[in-house]
């Protein structure tokens, strides 16, 4: 493999780094102009239905609404560069604050759910691949087709109903039972490790018993999905010469299926799996609401339709910031996956 | 092979992930657990908050002068002020306060932090609507609110006025809540009175203290335990953000929570059966209604109006779409309130509703739109109208939105007809019940007198105006009465362009080894002696 001199190395970092900001710049750009467009009324919300006049021009005057437009923008932007995001409109938290509180609560259920269902749907899209048209392929495809079709939040919802509600096997809604609510110090955010770190075990136990379903739910319908891919992509593997090549040496069945055609697919899978697992950091909207999971896709959500510009702008630059990172570590394991890459 | 263990052992992992981790949750006996919406609540300010979550959490937090009786309108309690009396001139009235109360920062409370808090919500002009209405403003509040000793409070009338009116403002929750004026002011930024400060922290003297508030996730509020009224019962209170109604009864039935607030008519439907939940309605000031624009001409039309009212299915709307949110009613005043009178009884008659549009000018009808919110039970109620208005040849096109689209345009006075709730949010005197649905001094666009639905509507009757003015002022109470009773039927001969289909109430579920709780209908519920019979 031929080592990159430096100045390219710098170059392409430089690179990276102006393209990686001009993206940003235009996303903020994109979201301040189309929240001016939005039919939303953050001070009506703020003020509420019994609100006289004088009580709504007061609010409007304070949020500086009554500015001119690029006016605004620039003040935005000018508070953005410096660092500080400022508080919502509508809550009055500061937007860093909130998005520190709620976004790891979406990193632990997505990461778990992408474990989830990468970790079954993989193996399985392999498995129906190698025994196409036979009894587990069909199986295989009646569960991935489910997942595919079935409404998330039905699942949930009847997923409650039976494993918490009848069964009494899990936690039901929110991340932990409330009344472990701020019983351990937020080290990560990350519920299952500060109780780790804490050694607190009762909390740990709750935890589990909260994420696991909503995780579950979640995984089930990524795993339909990347079975589907899986299996597709192995076929066409399983179809090309240097498979019954590899046959032809008389290498094992395990050695063919997952040492030649499950390597040339890693590449494409990975893609796949990060996409997925970007979605899911975008939040899961119905499975956070159904399962009141205090996480980013509810934040979110609730921040644009209440016309919450700021809170809305940094999660929108977050996206942003999740594509692109997930870009570049998918880059790196290209790399490291397929050697043409690299060169 | 190789294959086929790796699937074994993932389908084992699954399994065990599976496996029952523990037995069935509870509450603790000591904390009480409140499933709700949080969505609405955007500021815990009690000079500028709005949403009734908001409303409910600062009931515990902070402490007024008196409070108002949870079910006899019109009487009040003492609180902070243990005594108070009406001048003879009936301009003013003086309170005399507790002297061993602190607030949770350890400050003492006087009469100067009541003197603060009012003038600090009309300095801000964020909140206090309805104590605006009474005449008290910025410029006038240093001379109507006064502190002559740390003990006594004298509140002046702006204008005459019904002196129990002025009880129920200093009895609400809102900016009459007494802010700890040191702890505000160490906070203050850009001579804001410690507003953004005061959004998300407190600073009360109520039997609860806020201990965190996450938006949209939770606010958990701990036990004051020097509260000077008593200890009370529960070691915590914790309010969870619960958006979904199905969610909300699940955990009602795992006694993973106390009590919820919001849930579907459907899911209440179903508890109800449930022996160990108890269903509490929970009165409120609101109707349920149907408004039209007289800015239309259509409905500038009074016979047009009048076909509006016979085409309305009353009984149908609160038998199969109101249950537990709404009662058949069609009057401003609340039954129960001086001056209230017997349902009028109009009914459905899509033949009487057909001649009278036909006197319009409209023998074949006309097209016309309804705005109304997308949420149950509001679009219900609209899809019902839609069909009854067509058997007397209206065709009404529905158009969905959040409350922007809704009460935006109704404020802008650009709409044909809106379904909606709204009215006195107390529904404890008559006169206010009047005054937000009767009364429209100006009617011009430029009033923006958005409180008002008479003005909402363009609906004017200046003769209305100065009966209501002239009742309120009347000592004699049986006189009063009367004219407040004549008001509504001269209200109901002018064929109002609001028509009332119900009277909203809500309906609250919570186990039933809940004690002492009782749903107060102005959203200022005291958990301070609620407690657990375990």
């Amino acid at each position: 493999m031929k080592i990159p001199s430096m100045p390219g190395r710098v170059g392409g970092v430089i690179r990276f780094v102006v393209t990686t900001i001009i993206t940003l710049l235009l996303l903020a750009t994109l979201t301040f102009f189309l929240g001016q467009v939005m039919p939303v009324d953050p001070v009506a919300h703020l003020v509420g239905p019994d609100a006289d006049y004088e009580t709504y021009h007061a609010t409007y005057l304070r949020l500086g609404l009554d500015q001119p437009i690029w006016v605004q923008f620039k003040l935005y932007l000018g508070r953005i560069l410096t660092g500080d995001f400022g508080t919502a409109f509508l809550t009055g938290n500061s937007v860093r604050a909130d998005v520190i509180r709620v976004f790891p609560a979406t990193i632990e259920l997505g990461t778990l759910a992408v474990i989830i269902g990468a970790g079954l749907g993989i193996p399985l899209g392999v498995l129906a691949a190698v025994r196409r048209n036979r009894l587990s392929d069909h199986i295989i495809r009646v569960l991935t087709l489910l997942g595919h079709s079935v409404p998330i939040f039905w699942l949930g919802m009847m997923s409650l109903l039976l494993f918490y509600s009848h069964l009494h096997w899990v936690g039901g809604s929110g991340r932990v039972d409330i009344f472990y609510e701020g019983m351990v110090p937020t080290r990560t955010g990350l519920l299952l490790i500060d109780s780790v770190m804490e050694g607190d075990w009762e909390v740990f136990e709750s935890a589990v018993r909260h994420i696991i379903l909503p995780a579950a739910v979640l995984g089930y319908a990524s795993m339909a999905s990347l079975c589907r891919m899986t299996r597709s992509f192995m076929l066409e593997q399983l179809g090309q010469e240097y498979i019954i090549a590899a046959r032809v040496k008389g290498l094992s069945n395990w050695r063919v299926i997952w040492g030649h055609a499950f390597r040339n697919i890693r590449v494409q899978l990975l893609t796949i799996v990060a996409l997925t697992y970007a979605a899911m950091l975008e939040g899961a909207l119905l499975i956070e609401t159904i399962f009141s999971w205090p996480g980013f896709g509810q934040y979110l959500t609730h921040n644009l339709l209440m016309g919450d510009l700021n809170a809305m702008m940094v999660c929108v630059l977050l996206v942003g910031l999740i594509f692109i990172t997930l870009n570049i570590i998918t880059d790196l394991f290209y790399k490291v996956f397929d050697p043409r890459t690299a060169r | 092979m190789n294959l086929k263990t790796l699937l074994q052992a993932a389908g084992l992992a699954t399994v065990m992930a599976m496996t029952p981790l523990a037995t069935q949750a509870a509450t603790p006996s000591n904390q009480l657990v409140v499933g709700v919406s949080l969505v609405t609540m955007v500021s815990l300010d009690p000079g500028a908050m709005s949403g009734r979550q908001s409303v409910e959490v600062n009931t515990n937090v902070y402490d007024t002068l008196i409070t108002a009786d949870s079910a006899q309108k019109g009487v009040f309690h003492p609180s902070l002020a243990t005594n108070w009396e009406l001048n003879e001139a009936r301009d003013a009235i003086t309170f005399h306060l507790r002297k061993d109360v602190k607030f949770h920062s350890g400050n003492p409370l006087t009469a100067k932090d009541f003197v603060f808090s009012m003038k600090r919500a009309m300095e801000l002009g964020i909140g206090g609507s309805n104590v605006r209405v009474f005449g008290y403003n910025k410029d006038n509040i240093d001379a109507m609110i006064e502190a002559p000793d740390d003990y006594t409070v004298i509140v002046h009338f702006p204008k005459p006025t019904d002196p129990n009116l002025i009880l129920g403002v200093i009895a609400g929750k809102g900016v009459c809540m007494v802010i700890d004026s040191k702890l505000a002011m160490q906070n203050q930024k850009d001579g804001d009175y410690g507003q953004a400060w005061l959004t998300t922290h407190s600073a009360g003297s109520g039997p609860y203290i806020l201990d965190r508030w996450d938006a949209n996730s939770m606010v958990i509020l701990n036990r004051n335990d020097a509260y000077w009224g008593g200890k009370p019962e529960m070691k915590r209170i914790i309010y969870r953000h619960m958006p979904e109604s199905q969610t909300l009864r699940l955990a009602l039935e795992q006694h993973d929570i106390d009590i919820a607030w919001g849930m579907s008519v459907a899911d209440l439907k179903a508890v109800q059966k449930d022996e160990e939940l108890v269903t509490a309605k929970v009165p409120s000031g609101h109707v349920f209604y149907l408004a039209m624009s007289m800015k239309d001409e259509k409905y500038a039309k009074k016979e047009v109006r009048e076909a509006v009212r016979h085409l309305i299915d009353y009984e149908g709307i609160n038998n199969t779409i109101l249950p537990f949110t709404g009662t058949l009613y069609q009057r401003p005043i609340p039954a129960g309130l001086p001056g209230a009178l017997p349902n009028p009884m109009y009914k459905f008659d899509p033949d009487l509703a057909k001649k009278l549009l036909a006197d319009a000018g409209y023998p074949d009808g006309f097209s016309t739109s309804i705005r109304v919110l997308s949420t149950s039970p509001f679009v219900n109620v609209a899809t019902a109208l839609q069909a009854s208005l067509a058997k007397g040849g209206i065709k009404a096109e529905i158009m969905t939105g959040n409350g922007d689209q809704v009460y935006g345009p109704m404020k802008a006075r650009k709409y044909e007809m809106i379904v909606g709730r709204g009215g006195d949010r107390t529904g404890a005197h008559p006169y206010t019940s009047l005054l937000s649905i009767v009364y429209n001094p100006d009617n011009s666009d430029e009033a923006k007198l958005y409180t008002l639905q008479a003005w909402r509507t363009s609906f004017q009757d200046t003769a209305i105006n100065e009966e209501l003015q002239k009742a309120l002022l009347e000592p004699d109470e049986k006189k009063q009465a009367d004219m407040y009773a004549d008001i509504q039927k001269r209200f109901e001969e002018d064929i109002p362009a609001q028509q009332i289909i119900s009277m909203a109430y809500d309906t609250v579920v919570y186990q039933k080894d809940v004690s002492n709780f009782i749903g107060h209908p102005y959203q200022n519920t005291s958990y301070l002696e609620v407690k657990k019979e375990r």
